[in-house]
């Protein structure tokens, strides 16, 4: 069996459940929707979630379950931010003016500017994992996952400076001029310069396979089963009838990327910097409404994240809980962003990874905190009124919650907000997986993929939220096992090319843009 | 006679090429190459990037392409670049010309592929409204 061959058999086996779900039809029951849940559960989260939350045991021997792939994350992150010298915070103040657009040359191959390059990877980390994923964390971790989160984006920026960096070095440019790159090209070009040739291309394949199945839940489904639980909140009606959201989002997502319709996706993605913005302007504003309460939540969250009280697991519970979050909302390790990173207009590779360190620090250290904060500040994860949205995973609907004990409507601004952080996600990680899925079929194929964007979807609104966090969680965290592993093997590559890169910034070789 | 020969930078489309040129003045052939359209979700098109336009695109490939002739002293062969369903365009470039002949190169897929989607040759040989040359 040939390497394609063998792919796609197991490409198959991954998504026969998926196909088993979209199949059954149980009409006229009531029920069907809980059928479908329970297929999910059953056949695809639980034997994914066997193998990568495997804990060699450290249940037994610690005291709480340590999972293999948040270990690795996490030892990855170390790793890259000290393999790249903290480049995370020497190269930071340099990110914010390449970003700006001081060393911009309309001439560099590529397609997008710095800033555009960063608004479009943001567009996609930038969704409900930053608002329902930071509140699920803190109602199962407490306070202190808030002080672990901002440690996994804070060490995330050095793995999201080496994989886009290396997006940039191994990207392509077509024969018509447009770019194109990502970890499939980075593993296995990269992995073949140095005599791992098979390696490189079953790696590729690997995170090919496990990138488009992840589009299919943390870049779609979730985002629609969270963004529902905030929006019902104002919308009742919605609890009853989850499938009128569910058609909702079909159609606007259909009419994107199916009917091509650009000018929507556009608009959208657009806005999201200044909705950021508007976000983290409001959480400010309720931050500041209880200032009194502000010394108090510093206490609780680093008592927290040092000695939490047992229920929530203790020290290494909090701490995985607040890691797993973390990399779920920024993706950093996972490899996903420099698929959008690689379009950007440069000829020095190097300068669009350090760029994009600036993205854990958007999305997970100001954006992602801003939520805890909120969280804390006004108690909702510990009000026994909302017990049951902490219960189910409805991370958005208890962030409303405490938008809510603030100013009655502020509710709104975060359904707007929830909305358009869900429909962008969904927009660019159907880009993702799109460019993988025709990575590994050709693209001629991608309207089948396209069609299975669209029925998961619809899935997102009838399967419950705990399934798809699940699935997503796995599916996501799973990317990172090939690209992680392809990033140690090809980090003495990217150092060697930022110590060049930066001895000419630091003797002023840069070309600097006029009047910058 | 004009000839039109879809080229696709593969060996064997150049092979089409030089068989066209056996039949014909190198005037009378008009080289097509049909891009892909480009995803509105993929970062150039969302940002309108000039890189991403269609004038670009075009440009681009009928400059490789011109390069690649101008290597073979075929430099009177005329280029035309399209965007869309390569079928499609072939089959409508030579009906606007008025075209005598297509030569087109057959891929040879083969199992699952060859079912689910056939080959452009054999969609152009059914649209074509003039006489096709596939090439093995």
């Amino acid at each position: 069996m040939t390497g394609k061959a063998a792919l796609r058999l197991a490409l198959i086996l991954l998504i026969l459940p998926l196909e088993t779900v979209a199949q059954t039809t149980l009409p006229q029951e009531s029920n069907w929707m809980t059928e479908i849940d329970r297929l999910v559960g059953t056949y695809l989260v639980a034997p994914l979630a066997k193998v990568l939350f495997f804990d060699f045991g450290t249940k037994q021997w610690l005291g709480t379950s340590v999972p293999f792939v948040v270990l690795w994350l996490l030892a990855g992150a170390i790793f890259f931010t000290i393999r790249m010298g903290f480049i995370n915070i020497r190269g930071f103040w340099h990110a914010i003016c390449v970003t700006k657009g001081d060393y911009d040359d309309p001439e560099h191959s590529g397609e997008v500017t710095h800033f555009q390059a960063l608004a479009s990877a943001l567009s996609a980390t930038v969704g409900l994992g930053n608002i329902a994923g930071v509140a699920i964390a803190v109602g199962a971790g407490g306070p202190g996952a808030i002080f672990w989160l901002i440690v996994a984006g804070l060490l995330g920026m050095s793995s999201k400076f080496t994989e886009c960096s290396l997006g940039m070095l191994y990207r392509k440019v077509d024969r018509d001029g447009t770019v194109s790159g990502g970890p499939m090209h980075y593993l296995k070009d990269g992995l073949q310069e140095l005599g791992y040739g098979k390696l490189g291309a079953f790696l590729a394949g690997l995170f090919a396979t496990l990138c488009f199945s992840a589009s299919f839940g943390g870049g779609c489904a979730f985002q629609v089963v969270q963004s529902m639980g905030a929006i019902s909140q104002q919308i009742p009606t919605l609890k009853q009838y989850p499938w009128i959201y569910g058609l909702l989002m079909v159609v606007l997502v259909g009419v994107v990327i199916i009917g091509g319709i650009k000018r929507i996706a556009a608009t959208a993605e657009k806005i999201v910097p200044l909705m950021c913005g508007l976000y983290v302007l409001v959480s400010i504003f309720i931050i500041l409404s209880n200032i009194s309460r502000v010394p108090e939540m510093i206490f609780l969250i680093l008592k927290g994240a040092f000695t939490p009280d047992a229920a929530y697991g203790g020290f290494l519970g909090v701490m995985v809980i607040g890691i797993r979050r973390a990399v779920f909302s920024n993706e950093a390790g996972i490899g996903s962003a420099s698929i959008a990173h690689s379009a950007a207009k440069t000829e020095e590779p190097i300068s669009e990874g350090i760029v994009a360190l600036l993205e854990p620090f958007i999305d997970t250290v100001v954006v992602c905190t801003m939520t805890g904060l909120v969280i804390v500040i006004t108690g909702v994860y510990n009000d026994p009124q909302y017990a049951d949205l902490v219960k189910n995973n409805n991370g958005a609907a208890l962030t409303a919650a405490a938008f809510r004990s603030t100013v009655s409507w502020f509710p709104w601004i975060l359904s707007a907000a929830v909305f358009l952080f869900a429909y962008s996600t969904m927009i660019s990680w159907s880009y993702y997986g799109e460019r993988c899925f025709s990575y590994l079929f050709g693209k001629q194929y991608s309207i089948v993929y396209k069609l299975m964007f669209i029925v998961a979807v619809f899935l997102g609104s009838i399967v419950t939220a705990t399934n798809i966090l699940e699935f997503s969680d796995l599916m996501i965290l799973a990317m990172s096992v090939p690209n992680i592993l392809g990033l140690v093997l090809l980090s003495g590559k990217v150092r060697s090319e930022l110590d060049k890169y930066w001895q000419k910034y630091l003797s002023g070789a840069l070309e600097l843009r006029k009047g910058a | 006679m004009k000839i039109v020969v879809p080229y696709d930078f593969s060996d064997i489309s150049a092979k089409a090429i030089y068989r066209a040129r056996n039949m014909t003045g190198q005037e009378n052939i008009w080289i097509v190459h049909v891009l892909e359209p480009l995803e509105v979700t993929e970062p150039g098109v969302v940002w309108d990037s000039k890189e991403t336009s269609d004038e670009s695109r075009k440009e681009h490939a009928a400059a490789e392409i011109k390069k690649l002739l101008d290597a073979e002293s075929l430099d009177q062969v005329q280029i035309e670049i399209r965007i869309g369903d390569p079928a499609k365009e072939i089959t409508q470039f030579a009906t606007e010309i008025g075209a005598d002949l297509i030569v087109i190169a057959s891929q040879g897929k083969t199992g699952l592929e060859r079912i689910l989607l056939g080959s452009v040759a054999e969609s152009v040989v059914r649209y074509a409204r003039c006489s096709v040359l596939v090439i093995k």
